[in-house]
């Protein structure tokens, strides 16, 4: 299974999607979907959290809710993912802002009621699909726009730095965002009116 | 002059933070170690808050530098913004009016479109540059200088609050709706007990920047002097949540003191949701309180249910009002959901304490006026102790008259009016509701005269020369006379005490009925009412008990072969 | 004559060229030649026995400073200690709750672990880093209180587990030790702002412990795409040169001294730049077995040194010591090519500089290979001058 799905409160589901048990239905019938219920998730998070679930070798996505786990678990969640480049996303009512990263491996943590939204289904389709790029598309339609803020910042970054290494490590940032925008010009500093005009077409439409 | 602040991380120059350490004050590195992100507890706010509190020097800074963004991969967190919030907003750090520079390249347009937090872009004391390096800072400086507000830091917070929008998390009755905690410390302020407990909210909640910012918007102003509120009635009081470390407890403790008062819940976590229910049902039995406080939610279960019926403090209220209809249950909840409150009125609840959520704090008397109601509430609990009492009683002499001989239906009729009795004392609240449950009471008597008393031509009455009661031949009898011929000639009574204060009972039913106000305002010698105690609790209770004597008398006189 | 014969005697025992067993022959030698010269004889015998004991006292001295070549448990040593579960591992992996209670028991764990004392004897630099970031090395303080001496490579990062003193073991006694809320981990500990380099270390700024950490792993090891991008960082600095072959050194995962490699992969692209006609330059690496060879090749460039045969350690100039001193004790290093023998032939052969059984000697901050080199005949065809490194997996 390419996703693993970790609720351990269905009722959650039912609650905040937008077309509720129809929405978990559609869920629980996706390929390449494994979502657990009830017991069977409890118990795999408990084995998790004991650091002994073994995981399907297809998966590429694992999604658990995180005020389930402990610290035990959470790290062997992130050992795995990071040797076999699985992404992670967990989701809680007690995280108040959106945080990303993507430092070995894409983890990231949202609020539930920002999960659950419409944006859902859509991106666990397109994912099982093999079409999505990155985790961001869960939180925003509009997650290009963060890469090109990034770049911007880089580029600006860029020319005040000194030091050797951390030049190159900023220039190597922005070669890769370079690469996953894969837009007509090249993300650099000759071409920032074209990344401004870029940007403020997206913040338009926002 | 004092220094500038320049907080940066890791897509910023790092050529920019030496010149800046270098030139012009202090720095501040923003990093989000492996280490903080793999610890479920980890929140954002956290963070921030613990480096206000001790990771950057709490000096007063002339200007601080914050990028729009602080994060390595996902920029449109604008985790700047939230740590701006947060500056305004937390009194140790000592910078709560200072100068703010966003530095980035978007607009404060571009950003409040973004963020949710983009007001706080037009608020006071807020600057935006796109030009970065040493020298555009220093210029910045020397603005923000020239430009400085005067105003108070009060009066600078007041404006800020006015003009920042900040939405709670999204998030649903769960354990990390603050409602919980807001109302422990809103609560615990008013009571003016500052405890290890509330501590311990200032640390769990007390970062939340939702939490710091209605501190700001709704100040605690009138706080209620615990020791000069009293709960008056006497009783046992046990308080049964499983949150009770966290506040909780304290301040139940504070408000029951000089009460018999117990707590349980603390051991609830590690249990499964039956268990909570049984353990639960176990110390009531043991304890046996007068009043029980419940919280309504004690289980994770709990919050995943959408039947109330299903919620394990509805289902310790069933059991407890199985056990003892008269002992007082009063349910603590944060709900305001209109159903839940009627199912738990359906199922025998008492009395209800809500929790105060944010929005109800917009009038800065609710804590002390809720708290004050919570101990009205309590007071008048315990003032209905007595029920559970009765309760007893009555249940030990329906099972008393389950094994009686006699007539079905006489034993039918004596058993409904027991329970109909009882059922009108515990709802009754106004004096004459009061005064109909004790003549319902009385009735029991009226029954047992009709069932053994046919046709009788002798009358009680009180002999002054022979100091004790006779009979007489009559030709209309009383229902005194009925029941005083059963007390002597049928079950050899001899207590003249007893059956004078049955007469006087029967005589304030009678004045009741017949609003006789001779009789209902009879006054003693020194000018008491002798009979207005039909009006209160007081009334049924001397009459219960002259029932249970007769009630037991009927008993010893039975027999089986009938 | 005598004059001359002990001269001649002197000139050989204190040759740092030779091994102490060759010493030894030339002692035993010596006395039984010097037995043939009669009085004049009993004379040298006498300076000689002089001669012995001084390098006698000397040698104990220097044993010191040589080093044994043992790339293999330079390996081992990384790869278990800080990977499989023991106290090591803790000092570079993320702590969950249950690991230790209290700091003093990893600590004592930590103390008890004293193999890398073995270190030593194989790369000093190692050992020191190792000592540095776990251990109590010895702490000298200037006139600021600050600890002059930091990690070898990275002279700016004066910080470990135990050093200076106990500052983040204090610091986890109030923040860590049985701690159920609000507990704060070792990685967590913000360092004084006295101890923070100024500058930036591998191109980030040094402030908090997992910093430090996180600048450790990348000394012990290279992973995921750090040897690529130290390749790519170097060979973007030269112009005019073409370098192949780097992108397959993305994901390369192996345990060694990298500072070490580094060092050594900057004298190659030094050494390199002196071809100035040839100018292709290409990286290779394969896995055989548990063996990681990595090869950098100087496309047809030959060398134009004449090699002797009967002492090739003559051709280790400075540059070649150097990355043999830089990777003793982390890989075999040898050189393939199409040497210009003495006997003004062409050969095709590895000369191995350091290979199992090597010995080095400390020198100040450098490490010479005091071992003899050893020739080997290859049958392929070599197409140009390959710096051959075999690490050990």
């Amino acid at each position: 299974m390419k996703i693993l799905f970790l609720e351990d409160r269905p009722s959650r589901q039912i609650q905040f999607l937008p077309h509720g048990e129809k929405d978990v239905e559609k869920l629980s019938a996706l390929e390449g979907v494994f979502m657990p219920k009830s017991k069977d998730c409890r118990d795999i998070i408990g084995q998790i959290n004991q650091a002994s679930y073994i995981f399907d070798t297809q998966t590429e996505l694992i999604i658990v809710h995180k005020s389930s786990l402990i610290t035990e678990g959470l790290q062997y969640l992130s050992e795995f993912c990071e040797q076999n480049e699985v992404k992670l996303i967990c989701f809680s009512g007690g995280i108040s802002q959106l945080i990303y990263t993507n430092e070995g491996f894409e983890f990231m943590n949202m609020n539930s009621v920002d999960f659950y939204s419409e944006r859902l289904i859509p991106f666990i389709e397109r994912f099982v699909a093999g079409e999505s790029e990155t985790l961001l598309e869960l939180a925003s339609d509009n997650f290009k726009l963060s890469y090109l803020l990034t770049a911007r910042q880089l580029i600006g970054s860029i020319e005040l730095e000194q030091d050797g290494d951390a030049k190159f490590n900023l220039q190597e940032k922005l070669n890769a965002i370079s690469k996953v925008l894969n837009l007509e010009f090249e993300v650099k500093r000759e071409n920032l009116e074209r990344i401004n005009s870029e940007v403020k077409k997206i913040i338009i439409q926002a | 002059m004092s220094k500038a602040l320049l907080i940066f991380s890791d897509n910023i120059a790092l050529q920019l933070a030496i010149d800046f350490a270098d030139k012009l004050g202090n720095t501040y590195q923003f990093q989000i170690g492996n280490q903080e992100l793999l610890n479920p507890n980890f929140t954002i706010d956290g963070k921030i808050n613990s480096i206000l509190e001790s990771s950057i020097e709490a000096i007063e800074y002339s200007c601080i530098f914050i990028p729009f963004s602080l994060s390595k991969n996902n920029y449109v967190e604008f985790t700047g913004l939230r740590l701006a919030c947060h500056i305004r907003l937390t009194p140790r750090f000592k910078n709560m009016s200072t100068p703010i520079v966003f530095y980035g390249y978007e607009s404060a347009f571009e950003v409040n479109k973004l963020s949710s937090l983009g007001s706080i872009l037009f608020s006071k004391g807020i600057y935006t540059t796109d030009r970065i390096s040493i020298e555009d800072f220093r210029k910045q400086i020397a603005f923000v200088q020239e430009n400085q507000l005067q105003v108070d830091t009060n009066s600078f917070t007041n404006i800020f609050i006015e003009r920042l929008h900040i939405k709670p998390a999204g998030n649903y009755a769960t354990h990390h709706s603050i409602t919980n905690e807001w109302a422990i410390y809103r609560w615990a302020k008013a009571l003016q007990l500052e405890t290890e407990n509330t501590q311990k909210i200032e640390t769990s909640i007390g970062s939340n920047l939702y939490y710091k910012y209605l501190k700001c918007k709704y100040p605690i102003t009138e706080v209620i002097d615990a020791n000069s509120q009293i709960i008056l009635n006497s009783g046992s009081i046990l308080y049964i949540d499983d949150e009770l470390d966290k506040g909780w407890d304290a301040i139940f403790k504070k408000i029951c003191l000089n009460k018999t008062y117990n707590s349980i819940g603390s051991d609830f976590k590690g249990m499964t949701s039956e268990k909570v229910v049984s353990s639960t049902i176990n110390e009531i039995n043991r304890i046996n309180p007068d009043v029980v406080i419940l919280d309504y939610r004690l289980h994770d279960d709990d919050f995943e249910n959408t039947n109330p019926q299903e919620i394990s403090g509805y289902k310790i209220l069933n059991e407890i009002k199985k056990i003892n209809e008269g002992m007082q249950v009063i349910v603590l909840s944060a709900t305001n959901k209109i159903w839940n409150l009627m199912e738990l009125q359906k199922a025998g609840a008492d009395g209800f304490i809500l929790k105060e959520s944010p929005e109800l704090s917009v009038d800065s008397n609710y804590s002390k006026n809720t708290i004050a109601n919570i101990y009205r509430t309590i007071n008048d609990a315990l003032a209905k102790k007595y029920l559970k009492e009765i309760y007893t009683d009555c249940e030990k002499f329906i099972l008393t008259i389950d094994k009686m001989h006699y007539a079905s239906d006489f034993l039918e009729a004596l058993k409904n009016q027991l329970q109909l009795s009882y059922y009108l004392l515990s709802k009754a609240e106004s004096k004459e509701q009061f005064a109909f449950a004790y003549v319902s009471l009385y009735m029991i008597i009226e029954i047992i005269n009709k069932q053994f008393i046919e046709d009788i031509d002798e009358e009680c009455y009180w002999d002054e020369v022979s100091k004790s009661y006779t009979f007489k031949a009559i030709e209309r009898l009383t229902e005194w006379n009925k029941i005083s011929f059963l007390y002597f000639k049928k079950w050899k009574g001899n207590d003249n005490r007893f059956i004078r204060n049955v007469h006087f009972q029967i005589q304030k039913r009678n004045g009741f009925i017949h609003n006789d106000v001779d009789i209902l305002d009879r006054q003693s010698n020194n000018g008491n009412y002798l009979n207005h105690n039909i009006y209160k609790p007081e009334g049924y209770l001397n009459l219960f008990n002259s029932i249970k004597v007769l009630l037991s008398l009927l008993s010893n006189a039975d027999t089986p072969h009938r | 004559m005598a004059r001359n014969k002990y001269d001649f005697i002197k000139e050989i025992l204190e040759s740092k060229k030779i091994s102490p067993a060759q010493r030894e022959r030339v002692l035993l030698l010596t006395k039984e030649e010097v037995k043939k010269d009669g009085a004049l004889g009993k004379e040298l015998e006498e300076r000689v026995k002089k001669l012995e004991e001084k390098i006698k006292t000397e040698s104990s001295s220097t044993a010191k400073n040589i080093l044994q070549h043992n790339p293999q448990y330079i390996s081992k040593y990384l790869s278990s200690k800080f990977r499989e579960n023991n106290p090591l591992k803790w000092t570079t992996h993320v702590w969950d709750e249950k690991k230790y209670e209290l700091i003093d028991t990893f600590i004592t764990e930590l103390n008890a672990d004293k193999d890398y004392s073995e270190i030593f004897r194989y790369n000093r630099d190692l050992y020191n880093l190792i000592n540095y970031f776990i251990y109590q090395p010895k702490i000298e303080l200037d006139q600021n209180n600050i600890p002059k001496f930091g990690w070898p490579n990275l002279h700016d990062m004066k910080f470990g587990w135990q050093y200076p003193n106990s500052l983040i073991i204090d610091w986890c006694k109030a923040n860590f030790d049985n701690k159920e809320t609000d507990i704060k981990y070792p990685f967590q500990y913000e360092l004084p702002e006295e101890l923070r380099p100024k500058k930036p270390i591998k191109g980030k700024m040094i402030s908090t412990f997992e910093n430090v950490v996180d600048v450790f792993k990348t000394e012990i090891q290279f992973r995921d795409n750090y040897l690529y991008r130290e390749l790519k960082k170097r060979t973007n600095a030269i112009n005019d040169y073409k370098f192949i072959g780097i992108d397959d050194f993305k994901n390369l995962d192996f345990y060694t001294y990298a500072p070490g490699f580094l060092k050594a992969i900057d004298t190659i692209l030094s050494e390199v730049k002196r071809n100035e006609t040839e100018k292709v330059i290409q990286f290779s690496h394969k896995i055989c077995g548990d063996e990681l060879i990595i090869e950098i090749t100087h496309l047809s460039s030959y060398p134009t040194r004449v090699l002797n045969t009967s002492n090739l350690s003559q051709f280790l100039g400075g540059g070649m010591n150097a990355i043999a001193g830089n990777t003793f004790s982390l890989c075999d290093f040898s050189v393939v090519t199409k040497f210009n023998t003495s006997q003004n032939k062409k050969q095709n052969g590895e000369l191995m500089i350091t290979y199992e059984g090597s010995e080095g000697e400390v020198k100040g901050n450098e490490v010479n290979v005091i071992s003899q080199l050893k020739l080997i005949d290859c049958d392929n065809e070599p197409n140009g001058f390959t710096y051959k490194f075999k690490f050990y997996l």
